[in-house]
C-alpha cells in the first residue's frame, strides 16, 4: 500500500467518505462494500486495526443505546416500557455501517502513512502554504514535546503524586500543563531564532519527492469508473 | 465530544466545513514569518495536554482546554484546533475526516468566543477568568455539538442531551485547571498571554 502515491490515496479514500456519509438508500451500500473487501486484505497490523475499531465504535455504541426508542414507527418490541421502532434499529444500522466502511477505507489507505507524509501530500494537494507550515512544525514537534511531559510526570510520580479528585490534583495538574505550555513557548524563541540563522524564507524544502507511476495511473483510473459506477446506481 | 463519521447529514457536514474553511482562512491570514513556530509549538503543546488524563469521579477524561487556546491564540485557535483534530482522528480515530470540518467548528467557535469575551478581563483576576473561559466554552461546545446532531435529525435530542448533561462537571473541572495554568502562566511568563 505504501508504494502508491499518497495523493492518489488521499483524493481516493475522501471520496469515497463523502460519498458514503451522504449516502441514505441502504440498499445501495452493497456496491459500497467493494472498495473496503477489497482493502482489508492490505491491513498489516491488525492489533492497531481492532483498537481503532473499538475506539470508532464506542460513539456508534453511544448512538445505539439511544436511537431505537427516539425514532417513531413501527414498534418491534417493548423493552422496560421503551419502544424500540424498526425504524430507529435501521437508521442506528445505517450509521454503524457508515463509520465502519468509512473507517476501513481510511484506516488502510490514509492511516497507515506517517502523518508527515499526509501533511506532504495535503501540500501537493493545495492546501495553503502557510497552513502546511504550522501542521509541519507541529507535528515534528508533538513527540518532543510528549517527551517532554513524560519527563515532567515522571518527577511528579517521583514525588509520589496520585490523581485523586481534590483541588491539589488539578492544580498540580493545572501547574503541569502551565509548566508544559511555557516550556514550547520558550522552545518556540529558540527555534525561530535558529531559522532566521539558516535564513527560513517561509517554505520547507523537502527531499523526498513523490512519483507518479504507471502502476497509480491504472489505480487511478479503476478507481475513477468505481466512483462514477455508483454514483450512476445512485441517481437511477 | 468527537462525532464519528457518518453520523451528520450531509447539511451539517457542510455547513461546518464551511465555517471551518472561513475561521482558518482568517486565522492564518494575519499570521506572520515570525510566527509560525509560536503557533505551531503551542498547538503541539495543546495537543499534547490533551492527552494527559485527569480523575472525575470513578472515571477519568481528557482535556480540551479551547478555552485556554483561544484566550492565548484568538482568531488562530482554528487552524490549532483543525490539527488537533486532524493528527486525533489520523492518529488514534477519535472522530473523523468527514467530520473534522462540524467537530472544528464546534470547538473552535467557543474558543474564539472566550477570546472576546474574556480576554478584555485577564489582567483583573486570572484564575477566575480562566476558570470562567473553561467551563464556558466546554459548555458551549456541547451545546454545538447537540445542535449539529438536532440538526441532523430530531430524534437525536435525547442522544444530545445526555452529552451535554454529562459534560457539565467535565466543563466544571476544565474551569478549575484553566484557572490555574492561567494563574500559573501569569506567574511566570506573561508575555504568552500578552502577545
Amino acid at each position: 500500500m505504501e508504494k502508491i502515491d499518497p495523493r492518489l490515496r488521499i483524493l481516493c479514500s475522501f471520496t469515497y467518505s463523502i460519498l458514503v456519509a451522504l449516502e441514505k438508500n441502504i440498499e445501495i451500500f452493497k456496491y459500497y462494500l467493494i472498495l473496503p473487501v477489497v482493502l482489508v486484505f492490505f491491513i498489516s497490523d491488525f492489533k492497531k486495526f481492532f483498537k481503532s475499531f473499538i475506539s470508532v465504535n464506542i460513539f456508534i455504541f453511544l448512538c445505539w443505546l439511544f436511537l431505537p426508542f427516539s425514532i417513531g414507527g413501527k414498534v418491534l418490541f417493548n423493552f422496560l416500557k421503551f419502544k424500540v421502532t424498526y425504524q430507529g434499529i435501521r437508521y442506528a444500522f445505517l450509521i454503524t455501517i457508515k463509520a465502519n466502511l468509512i473507517f476501513i477505507t481510511n484506516f488502510v489507505l490514509i492511516f497507515s502513512t506517517h502523518p508527515i507524509r499526509v501533511i506532504h501530500a495535503l501540500h501537493h494537494l493545495y492546501l495553503p502554504k502557510k497552513l502546511v507550515n504550522i501542521f509541519f512544525l507541529s507535528t515534528r514537534y508533538i513527540p518532543v514535546i510528549e517527551n517532554e511531559k513524560n519527563r515532567l510526570q515522571k518527577a511528579m510520580r517521583v514525588r509520589c503524586f496520585v490523581p485523586k479528585n481534590d483541588i491539589h490534583t488539578y492544580r498540580t495538574i493545572g501547574n503541569l500543563l502551565g509548566l508544559i505550555i511555557l516550556k514550547s513557548y520558550e522552545r518556540s524563541e529558540r527555534i525561530y531564532k535558529a531559522m532566521i540563522l539558516r535564513s527560513f524564507s517561509g517554505i520547507f524544502w523537502t527531499y523526498y519527492h513523490f512519483k507518479w507511476s504507471k502502476k497509480d495511473t491504472i489505480i487511478c483510473l479503476s478507481v475513477i469508473i468505481y466512483f462514477v459506477w455508483i454514483i450512476y446506481l445512485k441517481i437511477k | 465530544m468527537h462525532i464519528s463519521e457518518g453520523v451528520l447529514s450531509g447539511k451539517v457536514l457542510g455547513v461546518g466545513a464551511l465555517i471551518t474553511i472561513g475561521g482558518t482562512f482568517i486565522g492564518i491570514k494575519n499570521l506572520k514569518f515570525e510566527d509560525y513556530p509560536k503557533v505551531s509549538l503551542l498547538t503541539s503543546a495543546f495537543f499534547v495536554a490533551s492527552l494527559i488524563h485527569i480523575p472525575i469521579g470513578p472515571t477519568s477524561t481528557h482535556l480540551v482546554l479551547n478555552g485556554l487556546c483561544g484566550i492565548i491564540l484568538g482568531w488562530k485557535s482554528f487552524p490549532c484546533i483543525l490539527l488537533a483534530l486532524f493528527l486525533q482522528a489520523i492518529l488514534f480515530q477519535f472522530g473523523g475526516l468527514t467530520s473534522l470540518g462540524t467537530n472544528t467548528a464546534n470547538m473552535a467557535i467557543p474558543a474564539v468566543i472566550s477570546y472576546y469575551l474574556f480576554r478584555p478581563f485577564l489582567k483583573k483576576n486570572y484564575f477566575i477568568t480562566g476558570f470562567l473561559s473553561g467551563f464556558f466554552s466546554i459548555s458551549l461546545s456541547c451545546l454545538s455539538v447537540f445542535l449539529s446532531l438536532y440538526f441532523t435529525g430530531s430524534f437525536f435530542k435525547n442522544f444530545g442531551k445526555a452529552i451535554f448533561f454529562a459534560h457539565l462537571p467535565i466543563a466544571f473541572i476544565e474551569g478549575i485547571i484553566t484557572g490555574f495554568i492561567l494563574s500559573f502562566l501569569s506567574k511566570t511568563k506573561k508575555e504568552i498571554l500578552e502577545g
